[in-house]
């Protein structure tokens, strides 16, 4: 605790202030911005905080990587935008309350949402560190491939469909995520030659073309009378959501906060999965299930609380034990690394003034980016105002060039055309393309957890059996997985 | 005169006609900002070095020095688009174990890896080295070696280029050594402080926190020579197995630049490597700042192919004949 307070008193100079705010103003900016992502941005001012004292620049740079959870939001309720991969979810609920009318209630209750969960993460962060650290280290290949497993089994939550509809749509998620170089012996697979597969198809791209531009071509197709979108109340306070409203938001931000943490302590799946982890508990426990994806406030409010906590629980191991849980958090990593910093165990008696000073910033940074986000919010769906003539093509524009940004990468672009159609195909025909991003997401991760644990049996397969952890996840994925289909099979019986 | 004769002079003619502007372009190059293709994410420790080296060059070139992260197809693209960007001395880029000898004997590729490129010099070597989980069995190369005969040991590492030394120490000492990929550096090093592989083969800077901590044991450096930080550890050669992983890394242009402005860049690197704050700053990376020029690295990188394309082989990595 008396640390923490040194922390605050690290932060609390004139000139740390001034860098939080920098950080989570630009996180947000980039945050809302489609395909320009933290890892870009943080990339290029890198240089620039050479010269910058330590502590300055890492809650700098910190800052941008929490603001963008908080940014993501805002194309993804407005024009069905994914800004980046933890707010694919958000698309499903959040753009079809912005259709109602609710956009503005949307974008308040994601960054109130989004507050609560940071804060509480922040929290976890200070008090909980050097003991969920230790966790993450206990997961090896067999752990995450059940936990992977379980993961997958969030498919028959998902759907509003059927059963098999979901199930052919996971298949087809899966399969794209096959595509790339094989996760072991780095053989090119389904790639046909081209070398812009290489690696892949990028979640970006995907992601972008599926809900994005899918969403445009629906738009062009449509009658203008169909198109009206419900104008959002316009006065100042119109973010605020209504009582109804609020009081079905409160069980799923507490509920997606937590989790959302969790999942985000381990590396790899981290913020998307714990988004997507969030979606399918809110729509089991929900009363009124049938609501889902076509506007339903929790749908929205858990799953944007949970990555945002997920954000927060990534910094856990990597402040402790130096590991990173994804690309961006990597190469923190590395600007602390030249900064001569060294995250991990040693950081808490080396470097406490670091430490701390970081975790302090996080809760300054959050206030802040609650301050920045709630005024804009008026600003931002005056959006909607625009005639759809003109909205269009700038929504069209907005895709591309975040397409572009993501990598620089010209192929990308044609992916993501492709997949807008392939996007628009699906939607006419009542699938559920939440479903292809989770399976997307995981599925490569499985089949790498899968082939690392057998590499290391030997091909036996009672290595996913030999750790509590990983027979506990595996316990899991079955229970869900009766869960899910047993509700259903009694509706097709009666 | 058959067709393809005619296209060869076609070629020769457009050639020249390339080259003239370059010559004139020498006087007044840099012309504007120079791009540096680096291959791997933002991050990554290639690209942490580019960006310093990048800043340095600036002083020296008066010029703008932009490092662009071409990522993707698994390593392919950054060496392609280099290979295939315009000779004008505006477009350097990464070269190393990735772009010459693992990428274009694992996938087909559109550039020749000892043609297309005329490379400037080594900036640096990653440092490697075997560590295993600190409270596990396995307290020295040794006990790894012997106990590796017994039964099938594993052990973790992200890069075909890391493992090299790890494949050789199997084959000499005839311990049953398996590799198992994981997606990162410090995945690896995470999965052998969980106890879930035996040992771990990697960099410098991705082993040392652990180190420090006391979770990951230190066994034996696996480069030429024993880490400066660590001078008590052994290297593989010492303890009596020739065995080494290399990393080295450094730019080349594509081929065809004007050689007055390979030569300024040439200096500019060579003296970029003499100045004490970069190769200090590359040191806290946990990498080595070595500079070799262009000649010297790339005679370095023909005699790591020799050593690693049997290695690509046994794995099944190496692509098929076509």
């Amino acid at each position: 605790m008396e640390a923490l307070l040194g922390g605050f008193a690290t932060t609390l100079t004139l000139d740390n202030l001034f860098y939080c705010f920098v950080g989570a103003f630009l996180g947000t900016v980039v945050g809302i911005l489609p395909g320009l992502g933290p890892l870009t941005t943080i990339a290029i001012l890198l240089p620039i905080t050479f010269k910058m004292d330590v502590t300055s620049a890492i809650i700098m740079l910190s800052g941008i990587y929490y603001g963008v959870a908080y940014g993501g939001t805002v194309t993804s309720v407005l024009m069905r935008i994914p800004g980046e991969a933890s707010s694919v979810v958000t698309c499903l609920d959040g753009y079809e309350m912005a259709r109602k009318g609710r956009a503005g209630a949307a974008l308040g209750i994601a960054g109130l949402g989004s507050f609560f969960a940071g804060t509480v993460g922040v929290i976890g962060i200070s008090f909980l560190s050097p003991p969920l650290a230790e966790l993450v280290i206990k997961f090896g290949p067999a752990e995450y491939a059940m936990l992977m497993l379980a993961g997958l089994t969030m498919v028959t939550y998902m759907s509003s469909g059927s059963l098999p509809r979901a199930l052919l749509m996971a298949a087809f998620g899966l399969l794209l995520g096959t595509i790339g170089s094989d996760p072991l012996n780095m053989t090119p697979r389904l790639t046909f030659g081209i070398l812009a597969l290489g690696d892949g198809v990028n979640l970006v791209p995907l992601a972008i073309g599926l809900f994005g531009l899918s969403e445009v071509l629906f738009m062009a197709r449509q009658k203008p009378d169909d198109m009206k979108v419900l104008p959002p109340p316009s006065h100042l306070l119109g973010f605020m959501p209504s009582r109804e409203e609020a009081r079905r938001s409160v069980g799923p931000v507490v509920r997606g906060t937590f989790m959302g943490f969790l999942v985000g302590l381990l590396p790899g799946g981290g913020a998307v999965l714990a988004s997507f982890l969030s979606y399918g508990m809110e729509r089991k426990l929900s009363k009124h299930p049938e609501e889902f994806g076509k506007g339903a406030v929790e749908g929205l409010a858990g799953p944007e609380s949970a990555n945002n906590a997920g954000t927060a629980g990534a910094f856990v191991p990597l402040l402790c034990m130096g590991i990173p849980a994804n690309a961006v958090t990597a190469l923190l990593l590395g600007a602390f690394i030249i900064h001569g910093v060294t995250p991990g165990p040693t950081i808490l008696e080396r470097q406490p003034e670091i430490f701390w000073g970081v975790v302090a910033s996080m809760y300054i940074g959050n206030v802040m980016l609650l301050i920045l986000n709630l005024p804009l919010i008026g600003l931002f769906v005056r959006i909607l105002d625009i005639p759809r003539a003109y909205l269009t093509p700038m929504i069209l524009a907005v895709c591309l060039i975040g397409v572009y940004s993501s990598n620089g990468n010209p192929a990308d672009v044609v992916i993501s055309v492709i997949f807008g159609f392939v996007g628009y195909f699906l939607r006419r025909h009542g699938f559920d393309l939440g479903i292809v991003i989770l399976a997307y997401v995981l599925g490569p991760i499985f089949e790498r957890s899968v082939r690392q644990a057998l590499a290391i049996s030997d091909g036996d397969p009672t290595i996913f059996l030999h750790s509590t952890i990983s027979t506990g996840f595996a316990i899991v994925a079955v229970l869900l997985l009766l869960a899910g289909l047993w509700p259903k099979k009694k509706k097709a019986a009666g | 005169m058959n067709r393809r004769s005619v296209l060869k002079g076609g070629t020769a003619l457009a050639a020249m006609t390339v080259a003239a502007p370059a010559i004139a372009q020498s006087s007044k190059w840099p012309a504007r900002e120079i791009s540096l293709i680096n291959p791997n994410a933002p991050g990554a420790s290639t690209d942490l070095t580019a960006r310093i080296i990048a800043q340095a060059l600036e002083k020296r070139l008066n010029a703008t020095v932009i490092v662009k992260n071409v990522v993707g197809g698994a390593g392919a693209l950054g060496p392609t688009t280099l290979a295939q960007s315009a000779p004008d001395g505006h477009t350097m880029g990464l070269v190393a174990i990735s772009s010459h000898i693992a990428v274009p004997n694992m996938m087909n590729v559109a550039y020749e890896p000892w043609k297309a490129f005329d490379i400037i010099g080594q900036v640096a070597a990653l440092r490697y080295g075997i560590g295993a989980k600190a409270d596990g069995p396995i307290k020295s190369i040794e006990d790894l070696v012997n106990q590796g005969k017994q039964k099938q040991l594993t052990y973790s590492s992200n890069n075909v280029t890391n493992v090299v030394a790890m494949f050789q120490l199997a084959k000499l000492s005839g311990a049953k050594l398996r590799w198992v990929v994981f997606p990162g550096g410090v995945e690896s090093v995470t999965a052998a402080i969980g106890g879930h592989v035996d040992a771990v083969i990697q960099t410098v800077t991705e082993m040392r926190p652990q180190i420090e901590a006391g979770k990951l044991r230190f066994l034996a450096s696996a480069a030429e020579a024993r880490w400066p930080d660590y001078p008590d550890v052994k290297t593989l050669r010492e303890l009596g197995y020739n065995a080494v992983s290399n990393g080295p890394f450094g730019y080349a242009f594509p081929t065809g630049v004007d050689p007055a402005i390979k030569e300024r860049m040439d200096k500019a690197l060579a003296d970029v490597m003499k100045d004490e704050s970069v190769t200090s700053q590359i040191t806290k990376l946990g990498i080595q700042a070595i500079y070799r020029d262009g000649k010297e690295y790339g005679a370095l990188l023909k005699k790591i192919e020799e050593e690693l394309v049997p290695i690509l082989k046994e794995t099944g990595m190496a692509k098929k004949p076509a």
